[in-house]
């Protein structure tokens, strides 16, 4: 039981098969922009990811991150503008040394830090979102789906 | 409330560029088996003017408040198709835009399955936020018709004289007794190579002359209350009080020239003068000097000042021709790091300067000019950096070029106003491409209080933030859904839930606009939102313990519901 | 003990003098010791400082439902302190109402509870003893270090045994809120037990990211011994690094996640090909 849950080393992709599942929360002004223009030049991406547009990053909650995670996603991407053009006056400073306090304590779980990534100004042009999405994705594929983490539990109480 | 939504769904082939990858019918088929979809069309498009006509019309037949467009991006044709049902008055609020096609169809082009569940996801997500989105309150108020602009120099005076001339009564609050703020200390203005006394551009007889030119020397500010459209602001002259409303509020407080303490001797040897220093020896007479050195960049452009003054080098040029003027023998040398003339005029300046016979010299930031002599000035050596040739340039007199430096009562008016300033001292205003206006929507900002600039500049500057006070305060009403920074219409304003709110503060703390304010009630504190300032950008609600902050239109509901049908 | 002598010395003398109304304490006039507000200097003979008890939120409690000119004293260990200050940045404790008699810890005391801080700000009582690094103890290093999916497997056995009491919640003395995102069906699914690991728990812990005093609260109050507390040590040891912040240390400064990066720099971890991300972890 626990040893399907194992790392494995070489790439391949996980027992569970499917596309890893991703939740994406950009911001209108630069990730969804680079997503739109990912879309516009036809770049061919994972179809595991849904994007949750909000106005600025700031709204993004670290409770709906542990949602997301609690839900059995297995990534959570965090798109905001570059640290020095926020729209909303540096709103995004907050958001970047709040949510990453997130990391210490996912680590903590055992919830690998390649699952979260929190990153600013990286994804306005189509190429930049098309590799961060991809390479977001290669990371992925080496560890194990979420569901299996938060099932786990279940299964050490018989529920499964 | 939620059980009775009814959403009308449309779903848009866009000419065959959605359907080819997604199968509509079958999604649509989906979607109508839901009770609280009304009805699911799919059409070949949404957003020609022929298919927006239509939509309204449907969507008012129909009954239904909620509705669903699953189109392209709203970097496509979404967000005119937004636009334009709003203009038939369906509030953006009410209506869901699901890109299906950027955001599905084109990417997974390569993979129609995954490309159909994705679609269903998106489509579930939207429908799930719809039946959670709510409405923001909104606020409307006729803005005051008044201007208060804080300094009375250049730039001060030119965004006086435009207001009063567009017929807008205007307060300036004036720290000295005189207009005219540091023009008052020069003899000569660059480069206009004209008299101080006379009056640049006829700006002072028009700021003086003007009955809607309320001009008040001596002032202090007090206290501000109010946002756009209606502050009220208490300011001193002496021993009165005095109170305005006005609808917007010019900081054309200007810079304070640099005291150059424990700089090549300053103060210590009589030769070594600073610039300002100097002004004054021309205003009280002639100066004759035979041997003159300029030092450029004098306390500014290190680590500790990383920044450029403008000034100081058309002064020392502007000082080195009227000490040629006067004497014309006279061996005149500036050193510098580098001579920043911008433009034609500064330029030509800068020529004839040098074709008058005036010397410049450059040193580096790393092997600055030492002040020779014990008791009295000899000269000054400097290590040119364009040879690597150190020598001693004789020199009865060594000026000091002066800086310009945030003015020391820029942090208090800030307090009181609420604004922020930059990590140099002057005033900081909003990123992208708004030079001139601070983060407090009806808070301009021009002049050397801003950054140090030219009286020229200064001038112009003080009528574009004159016309921008315009602009904003003619409208026949402000609207705080309209009181965005860079859009039309914000998106939601914070709202607060009283009685869960627990006082913590981290909103106040938090909220890029100081729109959040604690109150007192019952013993403890409760929140609440400045809807004229709010921009709906969510910080609040994401740092809420218990989400008592919301906003509206994306509530954490709304999150919760598209996190939970993200994957079926 | 000596050490409940002075105590009950300065307890007596503040009464006295009526420079207090009342002093919050542990009293062993019953059986057991129970919290107690003393209000007259009889009293205070049955004053004891053991065991650990944490006063904050009875404190804060006290003086919302108390006349206002009701002055209360707390006789208050390190972290106690540390949870009244954090109490007053947020709004729910008036600082002009309390007056702290701090205690400093024993040994014994500070690595039962893995403190690294076992005293107060000024300890009127005790001697400061130097503080415990949780990391150097064999069992709280299990949980904190190690590889990932042991770690992982480690947590999921101690969560699995959670009963949703919320007596971690309960015990908190920074968890004020009414209502609670822990009992709101969005995010804690409701009628389940063990409580969903992940959001509970990880909700609860994040929410008290820079707010926790590191009291060891709801590690005491839980009824099937998870080391909840551990789940804390590496966001206060993060913002210890980034910001020299700690949580209840200074009651001028707010948390340095709430202002931009002018005011309260950080570093912003540059990954080479993700700039403007942040990472902890290194990239192997």
């Amino acid at each position: 039981m626990m040893k399907d849950l194992k790392q494995d080393s070489n790439g391949v992709k996980s027992e569970a098969g499917n596309t890893p599942r991703v939740i994406v929360f950009a911001c209108k002004w630069c990730g969804l922009i680079g997503a739109d223009a990912a879309g516009r030049k036809h770049a061919q991406l994972p179809a595991g990811f849904r994007v949750i547009p909000v106005e600025c990053a700031s709204r993004i909650e670290a409770d709906a991150v542990i949602r997301a995670f609690s839900s059995g996603i297995d990534g959570v991407i965090v798109l905001g503008c570059h640290l020095g053009g926020c729209r909303f006056n540096a709103a995004n400073h907050r958001t970047a040394k709040k949510l990453k306090l997130l990391y210490p304590l996912l680590e903590t779980v055992g919830i690998d830090s390649k699952r979260f990534l929190l990153s600013f100004g990286t994804a306005h042009e189509h190429h930049q979102f098309e590799d961060l999405i991809n390479r977001f994705y290669q990371g992925l594929q080496r560890l194990a789906p979420m569901d299996a983490w938060s099932g786990s539990y279940l299964s050490e109480m018989g529920q499964r | 409330m939620a059980a009775d939504i009814k959403i009308g769904c449309f779903l848009c082939r866009c000419y065959g560029e959605v359907s080819r990858v997604i199968d509509l019918d079958e999604l649509q088929q989906e979607i109508i088996r839901f009770p609280w979809v009304a009805f699911c069309e799919i059409w070949d498009s949404l957003c020609l003017l022929e298919n927006i006509d239509e939509l309204t019309q449907k969507i008012s037949e129909s009954g239904t408040d909620r509705i669903l467009l699953a189109a392209c991006s709203p970097l496509a044709r979404g967000d005119v198709i937004l636009h334009a049902l709003e203009r038939h008055g369906i509030n953006q609020a009410s209506v869901e835009l699901v890109d299906i096609r950027e955001g599905c169809a084109w990417i997974h082009d390569n993979q129609p399955k995954e490309a159909m569940c994705k679609a269903r996801d998106l489509i579930n997500m939207g429908l799930s936020a719809l039946k959670q989105r709510e409405v923001s309150e909104n606020q409307i108020i006729v803005p005051k018709r008044e201007v208060l602009i804080i300094g009375a120099g250049p730039a001060g005076m030119s965004a006086a004289v435009s207001l009063a001339r567009l017929g807008f009564a205007v307060h300036v609050l004036d720290r000295a007794r005189n207009p005219g703020g540091l023009l008052n200390l020069l003899k000569r203005i660059a480069p206009e190579d004209i008299g101080a006394e006379e009056d640049l551009h006829g700006l002072h007889k028009a700021f003086t002359n003007n009955a809607l030119v309320y001009y008040h020397p001596g002032a202090r500010l007090i206290s501000s209350n109010g946002s756009v459209g209606d502050f009220a602001v208490e300011f001193k002259t002496g021993d009165n009080l005095h109170s305005v409303r006005v609808g917007a509020v010019i900081i054309a407080s200007g810079a304070r020239v640099m005291f150059a303490k424990g700089l090549y001797r300053y103060t210590e040897l009589d030769g070594v003068v600073s610039g300002i220093e100097l002004e004054r020896r021309f205003l009280s007479g002639d100066v004759r000097a035979d041997n003159v050195v300029f030092i450029q960049c004098v306390g500014v452009r290190d680590v500790n000042s990383p920044y450029c003054s403008t000034i100081c080098c058309p002064v020392s040029l502007k000082h080195a021709r009227q000490l040629k003027d006067l004497n014309p023998q006279a061996e005149i040398t500036i050193l510098h790091r580098d001579i920043m003339c911008p433009g034609n005029i500064l330029e030509a300046y800068y020529r004839d300067t040098m074709q008058d016979g005036v010397k410049f010299v450059r040193f580096d930031l790393n092997n600055p000019p030492s002040i020779v002599g014990d008791e009295r000035l000899e000269g000054v050596n400097v290590f040119e950096s364009v040879t690597g040739i150190s020598r001693t340039i004789r020199a009865d007199l060594v000026v000091l070029s002066s800086a310009l430096v945030p003015h020391d009562d820029a942090a208090r008016i800030a307090e009181i106003f609420d604004l922020a300033l930059d990590p140099l001292g002057f005033y900081q205003v909003r990123t992208l491409m708004h030079p001139l206006e601070t983060t407090r929507n009806g808070i301009f900002v021009c002049g050397s209080a801003r950054w140090p600039v030219l009286a020229r500049t200064a001038i112009v500057q003080g009528e574009a933030v004159a016309m921008k006070a315009f602009a904003l305060l003619s409208q026949d009403s402000l609207a705080a859904s309209g009181m965005s920074q860079f859009r039309d219409r914000k998106i939601a304003h914070a709202i607060v839930d009283r009685d869960a709110c627990t006082g913590c503060g981290n909103c106040v703390a938090i909220c890029p606009y100081v729109a959040c304010a604690l109150e007192p009630e019952n013993g403890a504190f409760k929140s609440r939102v400045n809807i004229m300032r709010c921009t709906g950008c969510g910080s609040c609600v994401a740092v809420c313990p218990n989400g008592s902050i919301q906003l509206p239109e994306q509530n954490a509901r709304v999150i919760g519901a598209m996190l939970k049908n993200a994957f079926s | 003990m000596s050490i409940v002598n002075d105590a009950r010395a300065i307890v007596k003398k503040l009464l006295e003098e009526k420079q207090l109304d009342g002093v919050l304490g542990l009293s062993c006039k019953h059986d057991e010791p129970v919290p107690f507000v003393f209000e007259s200097p009889e009293e205070v003979d049955s004053l004891v400082l053991e065991p650990k008890w944490l006063f904050a939120k009875l404190a804060m409690n006290i003086v919302r439902t108390s006349p206002a000119d009701f002055r209360l004293g707390i006789v208050c260990r390190g972290c106690d302190e540390r949870a009244l200050i954090e109490l007053i940045k947020r709004n729910q404790l008036d600082e002009k109402r309390i007056h702290v008699i701090g205690m400093a810890c024993s040994r014994e005391q500070a690595e039962a509870c893995l403190c690294t801080r076992p005293y107060p700000a000024i300890p009127h009582l005790g001697e400061k003893v130097q503080g415990v690094d949780p990391r150097e103890e064999e069992t709280a290093k299990a949980f904190l270090e190690g590889e990932t999916i042991d770690r992982m497997q480690r947590w999921t056995k101690e969560l699995a045994r959670c009963i949703k009491c919320y007596g971690c919640r309960n015990s908190c003395p920074i968890c004020v809120c009414v209502p609670c995102k822990l009992e709101d069906d969005l995010w804690v699914r409701r009628g389940e037990i063990p409580a969903d690991m992940v959001s509970y728990h990880l909700i609860r812990a994040f929410h008290l990211s820079d707010t926790c005093v590191a009291c060891g609260g709801c590690t005491d109050a839980c009824p099937v011994g998870i080391p909840l507390m551990l789940l804390q040590i590496a966001m206060r040891e993060s913002l210890a690094k980034e910001y020299e912040y700690e949580a209840g240390t200074d009651p001028g400064r707010l948390s340095p996640v709430l202002s931009d990066l002018f005011v309260e720099p950080c570093e912003v971890y540059e990954e080479p090909g993700w700039p403007d991300s942040f990472k902890v972890s290194d990239e192997t």
